[in-house]
């Protein structure tokens, strides 16, 4: 196995090009933003502050990754440079490994230095800090950026056109990440005939199809740890047993499993 | 031993045949050049060498590992130049070096690689501002990191001026003396004739012939090359010249001025009699050992 030469020149690229400070500053700069306006409503307990960032995270963090992830394949193809990468001895899974790890750095530090900043504000402005959900809370979050990433490297893999990978991956990141309730509850209506009731106890598969978005997966995850944002609507009472946040952890995992193998199956397949 | 095993290789795309059951060795140590025009198909064979292209039938393998099934084990003993490839543009010389290194787990001093393929000045320059030829010698020094036990070149003088080709038929030699096998492929003669041992001619995805250069010449019928200077033929005669006994090939030259026959030592007279007979003025006449250039105009069907 030699994807750390793959993994090691992924994560130095984003240095050299300083798209790793960029992030570090963004990611630094939005959550002492949402510390700081967080507690301004005069809601000091820290689920204020991870509510708030749960839903950034949701929406941002899944953007980056894509944003991170969509060209890592198939601009090497549509330049040439993979000619030079995969002539070393490196196999196609190490390359492909190689880009996933190294570009999940490029993920995960900006999150969790932003996290670590943010976390001084949090102590001072906020009432006590749980310190290993907090670091819980932080690692979820990047699982779910890590997901992203793996969906946008999967698609990277499939074709040779850049153009149908950008909008495959936004495509991606519009229905899983943004729109994926609304689409469950639009299916359930058309079902039921436009009868808006059913939306007050939708059927089992459909609360089922809601958390498979890794969106909503992590919103779970995130509410087994602290007790608030949207998370919570699988935990009423009456939530069936397969909304728990093992499964959802489950789910996550398996998109990262689905989108780079069906990737990798294609790509390791095809001609250069 | 065996440093490359082809077995009947083919590769079809749909209905055009890029390879068509094309076998061959390369000996250990050997300095093995791959001839033919463009698009006869050698890029295609180097493809399959590194797994970038799967063929449709046929194994290749490398120092006893099957190229597709064990591609990083071959290459892991393979220093390549490929064809195609682009550089990485915000990257400097100095990194790509580096980035061979780590990819190869060798331990070596990439200035010291720089330098010899010519580059050192350009080390920390970004590789996007390179030129083609530079960027060719860059790709050469990452071929050259861990001594690789073979080396395979796709066109590697390309984008080179005469001196930079100079350079890297010595770096060629260089290495085949540390006891490399080099497989290189071209569409420039001069280059394969001065440095291989052995040739292969590939012409519209089949192997033409494979020979040293001496047999490739002695199969051409002594490897006398006539050049006849005539004031007017007809094309039909070219043929009857063809049909004589220890005449390999004749052509017309580009100008239509010059009869060129391959043709055994023995058969120089009976050539310039049947142009006689044919009733065609001969006005000059000349003898050259014949070149591989004559010889790829033979195989490749004549026409340059």
């Amino acid at each position: 196995m030699n994807w750390r030469a793959i993994a090691r020149k992924d994560f130095l690229d984003s240095v050299r090009s300083r798209t790793l400070w960029a992030l570090v500053a963004l990611f630094v700069g939005l959550l002492a933003l949402i510390a700081y306006a967080g507690q301004l409503t005069g809601e000091t307990d820290v689920t204020q502050f991870v509510g708030f960032t749960g839903e950034a995270f949701a929406l941002f963090v899944p953007l980056v990754s894509v944003v991170l992830g969509y060209k890592a394949v198939v601009d090497e193809r549509e330049s040439g440079t993979i000619a030079l990468a995969l002539s070393f001895p490196h196999t196609r899974a190490d390359f492909v490994i190689g880009k996933f790890v190294g570009r999940s750095l490029v993920l995960a530090i900006p999150v969790l230095v932003g996290m670590l900043v943010a976390s001084v504000l949090v102590v001072v402005l906020y009432d006590s800090v749980p310190v290993f959900e907090y670091l819980v809370f932080s690692v979820l979050s990047v699982v779910l950026g890590v997901s992203f990433l793996a969906i946008a490297i999967g698609l990277s893999m499939l074709t040779t056109s850049g153009r149908r990978v950008t909008a495959g991956a936004f495509g991606a990141y519009i229905v899983l990440g943004v729109l994926w309730s609304e689409l469950i509850d639009a299916l359930v209506l058309i079902l039921w005939r436009f009868d808006a009731t059913v939306l007050v106890s939708p059927p089992e598969w459909a609360t089922f199809a809601q958390l498979a978005s890794p969106v909503e997966s992590y919103h779970r995850l995130v509410t087994a740890v602290f007790d608030t944002g949207p998370g919570t609507a699988y935990t009423t009472p009456d939530s069936p047993w397969f909304v728990d946040a093992w499964v959802a952890a489950l789910l996550l995992l398996a998109w990262v499993v689905f989108a780079l193998g069906v990737g990798y199956l294609r790509f390791s397949r095809s001609d250069l | 031993m065996v440093a490359i095993q082809v077995e009947n290789v083919s590769k079809r795309y749909g209905t055009l045949t890029a390879l068509d059951r094309v076998g061959f060795t390369v000996e250990e140590g050997e300095i093995f050049g791959f001839l033919g025009p463009n698009g006869a198909g050698k890029s295609t064979m180097i493809n399959i060498f590194l797994d970038f292209v799967r063929p449709t039938e046929g194994t290749v393998s490398i120092f006893g590992h099957n190229c597709q099934q064990e591609g990083h084990l071959a290459r892991e003993r393979m220093g390549v130049l490929p064809e195609g490839y682009s550089v990485y543009d915000r990257l400097t010389g100095r990194q790509h070096v580096e980035f061979a290194i780590n990819s190869k787990d060798a331990d070596e001093e990439p200035m010291k690689l720089l330098e010899r393929v010519g580059i050192r000045d350009a080390a920390d320059r970004k590789a996007g501002g390179y030129s083609k030829g530079m960027a060719q010698r860059l790709v050469l020094a990452m071929a050259l990191v861990g001594k690789p036990d073979l080396l395979i070149l796709d066109e590697p003088t390309t984008g080179l001026d005469p001196n930079g080709a100079r350079e890297m038929r010595t770096i060629i030699t260089e290495e085949s003396e540390r006891g490399a096998t080099v497989f290189f492929s071209s569409h420039i003669l001069e280059q394969v004739e001065a440095v291989c041992d052995r040739v292969g001619i590939l012409y519209q995805g089949e192997l033409a012939a494979i020979d040293t250069i001496e047999g490739l010449r002695e199969s051409m019928g002594g490897g006398t090359k006539l050049q006849i200077t005539v004031n007017d033929i007809d094309e039909g005669v070219l043929d009857s010249i063809e049909s004589l006994d220890g005449v390999e090939n004749a052509w017309l030259s580009n100008d239509g001025r010059k009869v060129e026959v391959t043709c055994s030592n023995d058969a120089k007279l009976d050539v310039v009699i049947a142009l006689d007979d044919a009733g065609v003025d001969v006005s000059d006449f000349r003898t050259d050992e014949a070149s591989l250039e004559d010889m790829f105009a033979a195989y490749t069907g004549g026409s340059r």
